[in-house]
């Protein structure tokens, strides 16, 4: 990758890396350290990356950098340890796009990020294995699950409003 | 078994299959209105995700069409799509790197903006006195042409007035001196609240020179007669400052007061700043009273707190 590439690649990637770790984590700060450190291992290895490949490394990259983060301070959270009612009985969101995002912080660190790199992105089945080291069918199942779980959560608000 | 056959395992026996069928074969078929809800659920993520085949999602309309709580189920996973935010990383800019092209553009850029800049304070000195101005120089002239013939001292409550006609230079001097001078005068001006105005004029009168008595005066009874300000830039001049006060400066609050040269090298700071995405800072310390007391540079290279010279005012 040259130069002209790897600014390319700030240009096109680096707030989407920054959005996809921003919703996980819910800081926007720790976000911001991991887009930084992320583009500065790129740096790093600037020759050796293509161009083609810069956009999944730099997601691999960050998703690998926040897990490291979330494993060590222990915010993996199961989905029966998640409170329903703290967001059921908060009547403040009116968009559907934010109650999503809200219950999204409820779901496991596994299903958030393929949901997240599903939608945010588009990517494949196989393109977020490549990120996440999940197989192909794993990845489709948490996919499912973690729809499955959103749509729980937003079947509850709505009996409820 | 083919006992003929050379190559056959004599003890190779294989079951052959009966031909038998399983009757109640049809019982087991399911038509599309028999899907449980979890199969609609999984139908319609699937559809979400655009896995389904033509014919599966055949199959799921034609269930839907038939089934309104299947309907409902379908039409809720649909709203299950995140969209992502709009705002990006703010910090973008401080990601990219330069290539040596670039390093060296923006040095010669550099050497360029600090020349012009340079030049731009040469001729604005030449070519344009008065733009550029200090405290000193404030007080910088009075307009000698104004016709009343009129000393006073003015209050706001209550409002006293002196006037006396001025017949001759010497003779306005020694009468206005006289007046300032009365004992009862000047107990009468210190003991006034609010704010105090001094308003001096001399008269015209060709061939006579007022300049010299009159600032005098005023510099006579300067520590209870607050100094007034004279501007006598011409619209050019006032038109320039009002511009680089707008355009450069950025000021919200329209102004086309005289331009200080702090605020010229603040204004190629940040001007340098900005092309080059350097962080230099320079900032101005005032003192109790208000002046100008130091100036603060700070860049990565270097950082000092140079202190303004003071002159008698």
């Amino acid at each position: 990758m040259t130069i002209k590439e790897y600014n390319r690649a700030v240009d096109d990637y680096a707030d989407a890396v920054f959005r996809f770790i921003r919703a996980d984590l819910r800081d926007e700060d720790r976000a911001g350290d991991i887009v930084q450190d992320s583009f500065e291992k790129l740096w790093r290895h600037v020759a050796e990356i293509d161009f083609s490949v810069a956009k999944s490394w730099l997601f691999s990259t960050a998703y690998h950098a926040m897990i490291d983060i979330i494993r060590k301070e222990k915010r993996m959270t199961g989905l029966e340890e998640s409170d329903e009612t703290e967001l059921l009985t908060d009547s403040q969101y009116t968009d559907l796009n934010e109650i999503l995002h809200k219950a999204l912080e409820r779901l496991p660190e596994q299903l958030k990020s393929v949901v997240l790199l599903r939608d945010y992105e588009g990517y494949s089945y196989k393109e977020i294995g490549d990120i996440t080291g999940l197989s192909e069918a794993q990845v489709k199942i948490n996919i499912y699950r973690g729809r499955m779980a959103l749509r729980n959560y937003i079947g509850k608000i709505e009996t409820v409003i | 078994m083919k006992p003929d056959d050379p190559n056959s395992d004599p003890f190779d026996a294989r079951l052959m299959p009966q031909d038998f069928s399983f009757k109640r074969k049809d019982e087991l078929k399911k038509t599309v209105a028999e899907l449980s809800d979890s199969q609609v659920e999984y139908l319609s993520v699937a559809s979400l995700e655009n896995d389904l085949v033509s014919e599966q999602l055949t199959e799921l309309e034609e269930h839907l069409r038939q089934n309104s709580r299947s309907l409902s189920i379908f039409k809720s996973v649909q709203k299950i799509k995140l969209t992502p935010p709009s705002d990006g990383y703010r910090y973008k800019k401080s990601l990219k790197k330069i290539t040596t092209g670039q390093k060296v553009f923006r040095i010669a850029i550099t050497g360029l903006s600090a020349a012009a800049t340079i030049a731009i304070l040469i001729l604005s000195y030449i070519f344009v006195p008065g733009l550029i101005s200090d405290r000193n120089n404030q007080v910088s002239s009075v307009n000698l042409e104004t016709p009343p013939v009129i000393f006073l001292i003015a209050q706001n409550n209550p409002i006293i007035v002196r006037s006396e006609p001025l017949l001759s230079t010497m003779e306005s001097i020694e009468r206005t001196a006289a007046i300032i001078n009365k004992p009862e005068m000047v107990i009468e001006t210190r003991a006034m609240n609010g704010p105090s105005l001094f308003i001096a004029s001399s008269p015209v009168i060709s061939g006579l020179d007022f300049k010299t008595p009159q600032l005098s005066l005023i510099a006579s009874y300067a520590e209870f007669i607050p100094v007034v300000t004279y501007d006598d830039r011409g619209p050019v001049r006032r038109f320039i400052a009002s511009a680089f006060r707008e355009k450069i400066l950025g000021e919200d609050k329209y102004s086309d007061g005289p331009i200080k040269p702090y605020e010229i090298v603040k204004a190629g700071v940040d001007g340098i700043n900005k092309l080059l995405d350097w962080e230099m800072v320079l900032k101005e310390n005032m003192d109790e009273e208000g002046k100008l007391k130091s100036v603060y540079f700070s860049s990565t290279l270097l950082s000092f707190n140079a202190p303004v010279k003071k002159t008698d005012e």
